[in-house]
């Protein structure tokens, strides 16, 4: 009886995982090149900037709530660095990098604000935001892209640390200390509680915009690190860098299974959703797949991974 | 002088209504008090006041001797005051543990002291003998559970007053047994209750002593020993209701022919159980009970608006399966809901729109919609049923609540229904409406339409229904007709005296 | 409590050691089977920028040569997102193609794609989009860059200028495209080489960012301003169709002359409307077909150019017949 139990709860819960492994294996035997050295350094240095956000996402899909101004938040922060770097009496790269992610962290405030105070729904504030923080970025940047290589964001963004390249350990690391927040300290308990049910926090002491705000700043400051890991990769802060990262972001989290519902969920799940599509993306291209049939693919993805949560919740509520 | 605590002639006021009247009200330690009333007597407000929801009009408030000043919930509960509502406070997303424990988490300096938690939860299931394991998702729980989550983390944290709001009401008699032992216990140990329930039996198991409320006052309080059941429904009624209020008049029930509607051994769950009953031609049938009887359940499941899952329906001695409204509708049932302002207006919209609503085809010329005959409908609706309004347009929030009542009974105008199914439609409605409601009853039963009249206002219910039927905890549980049937008559059969 | 996350742990661990397992196996297998296969087929990938309709018609071009020559294409496109150009760059070279030919989404994203496929040693060709500072495309680790001079083509506007102001001269208003690109400097450089020592004068500049509406806008309000000009040079034909638009709107197109850049199906049409006055042209798809057509070259050991410009040539009332829209 108990092992029946056991089993169908595994299905449900490690459904994603199961499935993530059977592609892995498929597709080594698919394409060998798939499985090499080279290919899984890349793959896992490709998904360290989506899944650096993705993991900041989490926290606010898991407190109930969207933030689609990651993208531009990403941009702003390594122009903003660049910006500090480059320019005439230009600052020591730790500094910029720290201007960065405090002004992005402002942004999260401004967001955090807008949705917990202002009660204006969270789809519609960071919206609103990807355009303030857009028209910021051009008035800093004049709408030229700014390029320079960089020694210590070189480092960042394309060298190797023990063989492993560097936005790999950052990703890592986020994802870890992400963990142990949500998982371990009373904060994270919280964030849980005001996605899951938020009269009942209110009723229970929790002061559930304070702990909203600190969400978004959190999100916001992620997704600036992300930024700056871009620049070193790329080597130039461009205007127009960071364009459909929310979307992804959202997906890998969507499709790891934390439920957009909010009050659930976890990072572990979001880094299996990040790896899924990075290797969807990955064996695409290896396997020669027509490059529009990707796009049809990718959004049945998530209809499917969102479609099979939400039908399941509509079922339990109902009975 | 061991009063844990004492309240003095407390007052509230919303607005212009005085809600509570000078209520004096105190509690011994250990002692378990039940509060009774019918409905709108007082208690919930008289509780809320308690757990620092809202403040006191007038009045003060002592606990053990100190004046004090219930500023917010939190402060309530920081006195020692508990409160185990009847709507869940539980976040359906996190476990047993974490739900007991929310609010007040052990943590260091940032980290949750998560195995100190699990070892005070297993300390308080051994102490009351509680058994649901702490890692379970609340979601997952059965609603019974869940009330049992909630009164534990109410009894786990050292309140010194807990104040149980209907707590029986989910659950299964093992678990009332279960939970009747925790009061025993917490009585040991000096923990003083207030325990509100229309079960009376329940109360004279569990309680030392009742106070009885009625109409916003204090009527008493009285040792639970000088009390019986005829007793307490007395007070709660007064005596003034004993006699037979003003009685209908007319009777238009036409028990010659094929009921309306009949239902057979409905259900749904474990919500309504085995419902049976007819209702004739021009008849109209009061549905009484108290708040939670599970009365509006039924409605929904004649309605269409829920499923049931067992049992059937005949209109005009016909077979019928309703599984939608739209369904009723087609079968000539219509419904004014309990919930007027979210269920049975489009608040925003203007009156003509909302009137129409129902039988907008009968609007459309072709494609579109004319507008004109729209209005025309209204201003008819208007006329026949004295709506205070400016004019058809107006956005509906704009007007009164009997107006506002009024609107939703002008949907069902001029479309020849069988049956129209009324759930506490003069809640909140000033005298002059509630009439005019009365007269739109009168004139649909004296067309042959059926109407159930569903009213925790036993007077109302005398004075329009042909028969009563007592509803409690979503079954029949007794069946009159009224034929010199008083306000006592029905309150007894509701309190099972 | 514990058990939960240790689940989880477990499950992720288990994740990482299979795909350490799959390291460890497949190490570096595929570079053998490419290089048994370099007698057959060549494999070629292309790395296209974005989804617009220009690629479109370079892409048949492409495939019109991979048919000729017996290749095979495989695609990317960017969706215009520099990073995700780099990762389709990286893929390929691991999957191990014999030549990728790239039209990049940014100059930057491209020298880096330039590096790693040269780390690759796997030669590499840029086409439409020229990558580094040199305006005639050329770039060392490049087999070739194939595709326009941006600043010769800004002269070519520069001269259909002139041949409709003669002597005389007049007032230019210059409308670019989005600042800081590699087309609007060069282009806008080539304009101005050409018209020094003229009389003509650029008297106000302002950007489009290539799009037609933001064109008819500004000189909707340069025509409120009361702004006397002569001619209108644009940077591509939208932006020219806007601005003649504007004109028309107001009764003033007899009096200014639009130009514009590029040769869509869009500027012939409205040359032959009488909307814009002259544009350039240049064939898209032979851009493509080139591309492809150098890169073989490349592969059979011939050597090649550095630079395979093509010309944009003028294209006015006269003439716009003789030319096809591709795009």
């Amino acid at each position: 009886m108990k092992k029946n139990k056991m089993s169908k709860l595994n299905f449900r819960e490690y459904g994603v995982v199961i499935g993530f492994i059977l592609l892995c294996v498929v597709i080594s035997f698919a394409t060998p090149a798939f499985a090499s050295q080279k290919n899984i350094l890349n793959l896992l240095r490709q998904s360290s900037i989506i899944g650096i956000i993705a993991t900041g996402m989490t926290f606010v899909i898991i407190s109930g709530n969207f933030d689609i101004s990651v993208g531009a938040v990403a941009a702003f922060s390594g122009a903003i660095a660049m910006k500090l770097i480059t320019m005439d009496g230009g600052l020591p790269v730790i500094a910029a990098i720290i201007a960065a992610l405090l002004i992005s962290a402002v942004v999260g405030l401004i967001n955090g604000i807008a949705v917990a105070k202002i009660n204006i729904p969270s789809l519609i504030a960071t919206m609103a935001m990807v355009g303030v923080v857009k028209g910021a970025m051009l008035m800093l940047t004049g709408g030229y892209p700014i390029t320079q290589t960089v020694p210590v964001l070189d480092m960042l963004g394309n060298g190797y640390l023990l063989g492993i390249p560097v936005p790999v350990i950052i990703f890592a690391a986020a994802v870890i200390i992400a963990f142990i927040v949500l998982d371990k300290t009373r904060f994270g308990r919280y964030v849980y509680s005001v996605g899951g049910n938020e009269e009942a926090s209110r009723l229970n002491g929790i002061h559930v915009d304070s702990n909203k705000i600190k969400v978004f700043i959190i999100n916001a400051v992620l997704a600036a690190l992300a930024g700056i890991v871009l620049v070193g990769r790329m080597g130039t802060a461009s205007p127009s860098a960071g364009d459909g990262y929310d979307m992804d972001a959202i997906a890998s989290v969507v499709i790891g299974g934390t439920s957009v519902a909010g009050g659930s969920g976890s990072v572990l799940k979001t880094v299996i959703g990040v790896l899924l599509m990075s290797v969807i993306n990955n064996s695409f291209n290896l396997l020669g797949v027509d490059m529009y049939f990707q796009y049809i693919f990718k959004g049945l993805i998530i209809l499917v991974a969102v479609g099979a949560d939400s039908y399941s919740k509509k079922r339990l509520a109902s009975s | 002088m061991n009063q844990i605590l004492e309240m003095k002639q407390i007052c509230k006021d919303f607005g212009s209504v005085k809600v509570l009247k000078n209520v004096d009200f105190s509690l011994k330690k250990g002692e378990i008090r039940a509060l009774l009333g019918a409905n709108g007597a007082g208690k919930s407000t008289l509780i809320k006041i308690l757990g620092g929801v809202y403040p006191q009009t007038s009045g003060e408030i002592f606990l053990n001797g100190h004046k004090i000043n219930l500023k917010d919930s939190s402060y309530s509960k920081q006195l020692g005051i508990s409160i185990i509502y009847q709507e869940l406070s539980l976040v359906p997303t996190l476990s047993v543990i974490e739900n007991i424990f929310l609010g007040r988490e052990y943590a260091g300096n940032c980290f949750l002291k998560k195995r100190k938690m699990e070892q005070e939860y297993a300390d308080i299931c051994r102490q009351f003998s509680f058994d649901i394991p702490g890692n379970v998702m609340i979601s997952k729980l059965s609603i019974a559970k869940q009330q049992m989550v909630e009164i534990m983390k109410a009894v786990s944290t050292n309140a010194d007053i807990i104040i149980m709001d209907e707590p029986t009401t989910s659950l299964t008699n093992n678990e009332k047994e279960g939970l009747f032992a925790i009061i025993t216990q917490l009585k040991a140990i000096g923990k003083s209750i207030i325990y509100i329930s229309h079960i009376l039996e329940e109360v004279f198991l569990n309680c030392d002593n009742a106070s009885i409320m009625r109409n916003g006052t204090m009527v008493g309080s009285y040792d639970i020993k000088e009390l019986t059941k005829e007793k307490i429904t007395q007070l709660m009624t007064g005596m003034e209701s004993s006699r037979i209020s003003g009685k209908k008049q007319t009777i238009h029930a036409d028990y010659s022919r094929e009921p309306v509607l009949e239902v057979k051994k409905l259900g749904r769950g474990n919500v309504v159980k085995d419902i049976s009953f007819k209702i004739y031609k021009g008849e109209v049938v009061g549905f009484a009970g108290l708040v939670g009887s599970k009365r509006t359940e039924i409605m929904n499941l004649i309605y269409g608006a829920d499923r049931s899952d067992r049992g059937e329906m005949l209109k005009n001695g016909k077979p019928v399966i309703v599984k939608s409204p739209k369904q009723a509708i087609k079968h000539k049932i219509g419904l004014i809901p309990e919930d007027r302002k979210h269920l049975g207006l489009i608040l925003g919209q203007e009156i003509y729109k909302n009137s129409t609503a129902v039988q907008i085809n009968k609007f459309i010329n072709a494609v579109f919609l004319n507008t004109g005959k729209e209005i025309a409908f209204a201003e008819y609706s208007q006329k026949t049923l004295g709506i205070k309004m400016n004019n058809v347009r107006q956005k509906v929030k704009e007007l009164s609540g009997g107006n506002q009542q009024k609107v939703v009974v002008s949907k069902w105008l001029n479309q020849e229904m069988d049956l129209i199914i009324y759930d506490e439609p003069t809640k909140g409605i000033d005298i002059r409406a509630k009439e005019d409601i009365f007269h739109t009853i009168e004139e649909f039963s004296s067309h042959g339409v059926g109407v159930i009249f569903v009213s925790s206002d036993l007077e109302e219910v005398l004075r329009i229904a042909d028969r009563v039927l007592v509803i409690r905890g979503g079954s029949i549980v007794s069946e009159m007709k009224n034929e010199n049937l008083t306000v006592q008559d029905i309150m007894d059969r509701i309190f099972d005296v | 409590m514990m058990k939960k996350h240790m689940k989880k742990l477990v499950a992720l661990g288990m994740v990482m050691l299979m795909m350490a397992g799959i390291i460890a196996c497949g190490g570096t297998t595929n570079r053998e089977e490419t290089t048994g296969e370099k007698k057959g087929k060549v494999k070629m990938a292309v790395l296209l920028p974005g989804p617009t309709g220009y690629f479109v018609a370079t892409k048949e071009g492409v495939d019109k040569a991979a048919n000729e020559y017996n290749i095979d294409i495989e695609y990317a496109d960017a969706e215009w997102d520099a990073s995700k150009q780099l990762s389709q760059a990286e893929d390929f070279i691991v999957k191990g193609v014999d030549v990728i030919a790239l039209c990049s989404v940014d100059s930057g994203a491209g020298e880096k794609i330039v590096k790693a496929a040269g780390e690759a040693n796997i030669p590499i060709l840029a086409f439409t989009n020229a990558i580094g500072s040199d305006e005639t495309g050329k770039y060392e680790g490049l087999i070739s860059y194939v595709g326009q001079n941006e600043v010769h083509t800004g002269v070519v506007t520069g001269e259909i200028a002139k041949a409709f102001l003669g002597e005389e001269g007049g007032k230019a208003i210059l409308i670019e495209g989005v600042p800081g690109t590699t087309p609007q400097i060069n282009r806008k450089k080539g304009l101005e080489q050409a018209l020094e020592g003229t009389n003509i004068e650029i008297i106000y500049n302002q950007t489009s960012n290539w799009e037609k509406e933001q064109a008819l806008k500004i000189v909707e309000d340069l025509i409120q301003k009361n702004m006397a000009f002569d001619i209108i040079i644009c940077q591509d034909d939208n932006s020219a169709i806007g601005a003649g638009q504007a004109l028309k709107e107001a009764g003033l197109k007899e009096d200014v002359k639009v130009i514009g850049l590029g040769g869509s199906r869009d500027g012939l049409q409205a040359i032959k409307d009488g909307l814009i006055d002259g544009t350039t042209y240049m064939s898209a798809v032979e851009e493509g077909y080139l591309a492809i057509k150098t890169a073989v070259n490349f592969i059979n050991g011939e050597t090649v150019e550095p630079v395979t410009e093509i010309e944009q040539v003028e294209v006015n009332i006269e003439n716009v017949d003789t030319f096809k829209g591709e795009w």
